[in-house]
């Protein structure tokens, strides 16, 4: 009985003994993220740098080794036209992310930089400082949509890096892989219809971009003065400009001192000098003109096409790229010399002009939402995740939360873009007006 | 693009204007609990009554000149003197900021020279009227003699903590920003209720934003923000004679700038023809909303 007792006692203290290493086992490894916390007080921030670097790099490791078994090599050139373009438009929306990864954080914040490797943690720092009071923490679906984002652009720029003989340096920049897409679709032949007026119309885009870019430096003109007197020049009449602006009008009187005047003129005087002596090439720049009338009619008869992509290149490209919805409607300005002065009216600016709505600030805010619905008029694909605008304005922040509230309304998670924005995005007052938008846009365009 | 002074101005005159609004809860907690310093309150003046010995150090030498409280008294603009200054400061900050305007080259057209010789003349008319105060010069300065007017009111302890807030967006200066806008509707000054939209009160004012989002139908910040500086304009009108409103007040100059057919009208004309009748409901909608709050 005793025996047994000492027995059944024995097991007991074993097991309390077993349970009790178990338990400091435990402490003493708990779960990584506490041990990586203790790590990082004790190290310096390089060398937090550095273990993250890492467990990045061992991370893609094993990624890379998980696709042994699927070589990646050569299988660029096998896919479509449609398919690469469709590649390319992952790239771009990878740019935010290729600038935060890699060493493309220049222009970032010391505190950016430290935390860049840490992405998932990096983008709920963003939603919470961001989220513009609605939303406090970053949603389970919007961690994982940008965490599948990660491994898909991850994904993307190591298959584009096999596929393609770069430098390290250009392998660096953050549009790598979108040039690079970009370059292997020039050489590529499409086969459906609408990948090959796609192909036209990006081809267009581009050369009505360069012909701007050609008139504004024929139309700024050259200066018939010598490279260092225009420069001295330019410097005297920046300084004038600065002064003028720093002055202290109101209780001096400033404005009204022969002081502000005198400087006024002399302001004016080397401005008027300047202009004097600059020669335009008259010739060239009808010429140029004349290319570009051609172009804008080129890219506008593609607005009128049943592929909602095809319509989204020919718009963006009218508008020339300017990618900002809050800037938008404006006369792409050449140049400031109001002799010469050429203006270039852009798409949106002529909508708005037709709409009847007056104010541009207004009318910006209706705009894209117009041209989205109008897509999915067209048939595009207006569910989350397939729509690209959903997308961003779900988790994708398109300039890292720069002056933008895309990518903080969780709600565009989970519905279709029509419901999105007639339920939630925008009044009722405005669905009003957005839907003059909207007609114009099928009146005009919709075949 | 938000400017720092007007923020200054604002904040100080916010501190001010809470310092006589909010502390109706430690006045009647003093009045229970100790009498006697209320007592003393009345007999004594504000500043004596002043408990932070900080404060006191303080504002022994923060003595308001005699000559700008006998400019003050003119009451152009409101028989409070904190009113009367903060106003003047605006007003004065404005004729700054559309000096500036003048200055750019890219546009002037005849009408627009016409206005802005106007809205230089109505500035020159503040300066004469308001010379030691538009005299004062720097930023500091001006804000300097803010504060001393500020520190003689009874709660200048109170205003004290609005100081401490500037230019921070945490939640306590937050919660302080939207107090304040309540208040500046309450003070019916149309330069300080027009500037309701240039508040920094940023988009982490979380109630305050959820309340805007329900009544116009919209989880969109950037448009409800838009609507809500046109509602503030609009709900100046009704104030100190509608010289927010006018054609050569500092809004509809920088609408003259932007929109030709827009010189020479008021707010109100101007809202009617330029916005589609949908655009003013919403920002009708906020005027009611803000008229709300200063019940």
């Amino acid at each position: 009985m005793t025996k047994k007792l000492t027995l059944i006692f024995l097991v007991i203290i074993a097991v309390i003994i077993w349970m009790l290493l178990q338990k400091n086992q435990e402490k003493s490894n708990p779960v990584q993220i506490v041990s990586q916390q203790n790590q990082q007080i004790t190290e310096t921030p390089e060398q937090q740098t550095k273990a993250k670097i890492k467990t990045l790099e061992t991370e893609v490791a094993n990624h890379m080794a998980e696709d042994i078994s699927q070589p990646i090599e050569n299988t660029l050139k096998e896919l479509t036209y449609m398919q690469l373009y469709e590649k390319s438009l992952v790239a771009k929306d990878c740019f935010g992310f290729y600038l935060l990864s890699e060493n493309n954080s220049y222009g970032l914040s010391d505190e950016t930089k430290k935390n860049e490797i840490d992405y998932i943690q990096d983008y709920k720092n963003k939603i919470e400082r961001n989220s513009k009071g609605r939303q406090n923490h970053a949603t389970e679906q919007q961690i994982q949509s940008y965490q599948d984002h990660t491994v898909q652009c991850t994904d993307l720029k190591t298959e584009i890096e096999s596929n393609t003989e770069s430098s390290d340096r250009e392998k660096e920049s953050f549009s790598f892989a979108f040039e690079q897409l970009r370059l292997i679709m020039t050489a590529k032949e499409p086969i459906s219809d609408e990948g090959k007026q796609l192909k036209f119309v990006l081809k267009e885009a581009k050369a009505f971009k360069n012909t701007t870019w050609e008139l504004k430096k024929l139309n700024a003109g050259e200066s018939d003065l010598s490279k260092q007197e225009t420069n001295l020049l330019k410097q005297e009449i920046q300084n004038l400009n600065f002064k003028l602006k720093s002055s202290d009008y109101f209780g001096k009187e400033a404005k009204l001192t022969p002081e502000y005047l005198a400087l006024k003129k002399e302001f004016d005087d080397k401005q008027a000098y300047l202009d004097l002596h600059l020669i335009i090439n008259q010739q060239e720049l009808i010429h140029h003109k004349k290319i570009l009338i051609n172009s804008i009619a080129v890219l506008e008869s593609h607005l009128k096409t049943e592929y909602p992509l095809v319509f989204n290149e020919a718009f963006n490209g009218l508008n020339l790229n300017l990618n900002s919805s809050n800037r938008l409607p404006h006369f792409y300005k050449l140049d400031r010399i109001t002799k010469t002065a050429l203006q270039i009216p852009i798409i949106s600016q002529q909508i708005f002009e037709q709409s009847g709505i007056k104010d541009k600030n207004y009318f910006n805010l209706l705009l894209q939402p117009s041209l989205d619905l109008y897509q999915c008029y067209l048939g595009a694909e207006c569910t989350f995740p397939n729509n690209r605008r959903l997308t961003y304005l779900c988790y994708l922040p398109k300039h890292d939360f720069q002056e933008t509230t895309e990518g903080l309304f969780f709600e565009a998670c989970e519905m279709n873009i029509e419901d999105f924005y007639l339920q939630n995005y925008l009044t009722g007052n405005q669905v009003e007006d957005m839907n003059v938008i909207f007609n114009y846009l099928v009146n005009n365009y919709a075949k | 693009m938000r400017n720092k002074t007007t923020i200054a101005v604002l904040i100080l005159f916010i501190g001010c204007l809470l310092a006589s609004y909010l502390p109706i809860k430690s006045r009647t907690h003093k009045a229970t609990n100790n009498e006697h310093s209320i007592n003393q309150k009345k007999t004594q003046g504000p500043i004596k009554n002043l408990k932070s010995k900080k404060l006191k150090k303080k504002t022994k030498a923060l003595q308001v000149p005699e000559d700008i409280i006998q400019e003050l008294s003119q009451q152009k603009y409101s028989s409070e003197p904190l009113l009367e200054v903060a106003t003047v400061t605006l007003l004065l900050e404005d004729c700054k900021k559309g000096s500036s305007v003048n200055l750019s080259r890219q546009k002037s057209s005849e009408i627009f020279e016409e206005m802005i010789i106007k809205y230089q003349n109505n500035c020159q008319d503040i300066l004469n009227n308001y010379p030691i105060i538009s005299n004062l010069g720097s930023k500091n300065e001006s804000e300097m003699m803010m504060l001393k007017i500020a520190m003689q009111s009874d709660y200048a302890e109170f205003f004290e903590k609005g100081m401490a807030l500037q230019f921070q967006s945490d939640e306590v200066t937050q919660n302080f920003l939207i107090d304040a806008i309540k208040l500046i509707t309450r003070s019916k000054s149309a330069s300080l209720i027009v500037k309701i939209g240039e508040l920094p009160l940023s988009l982490e004012s979380q109630p305050y934003f959820n309340q805007l989002f329900e009544i116009l139908g919209t989880i969109n910040p950037v448009y409800t923000k838009h609507i809500l500086t046109q509602a503030s304009v609009l709900l100046s009108c009704q104030y100190n004679k509608g010289m927010t409103c006018s054609p050569i007040s500092t809004y509809m100059l920088k609408q003259c700038f932007e929109y030709e057919e827009a010189c020479g009208l008021d707010v109100q004309t101007w809202f009617q023809t330029h916005n589609t009748p949908a655009h003013n409901r919403d920002i009708a909608k906020l005027v009611d909303f803000l008229e709300s709050q200063a019940q």
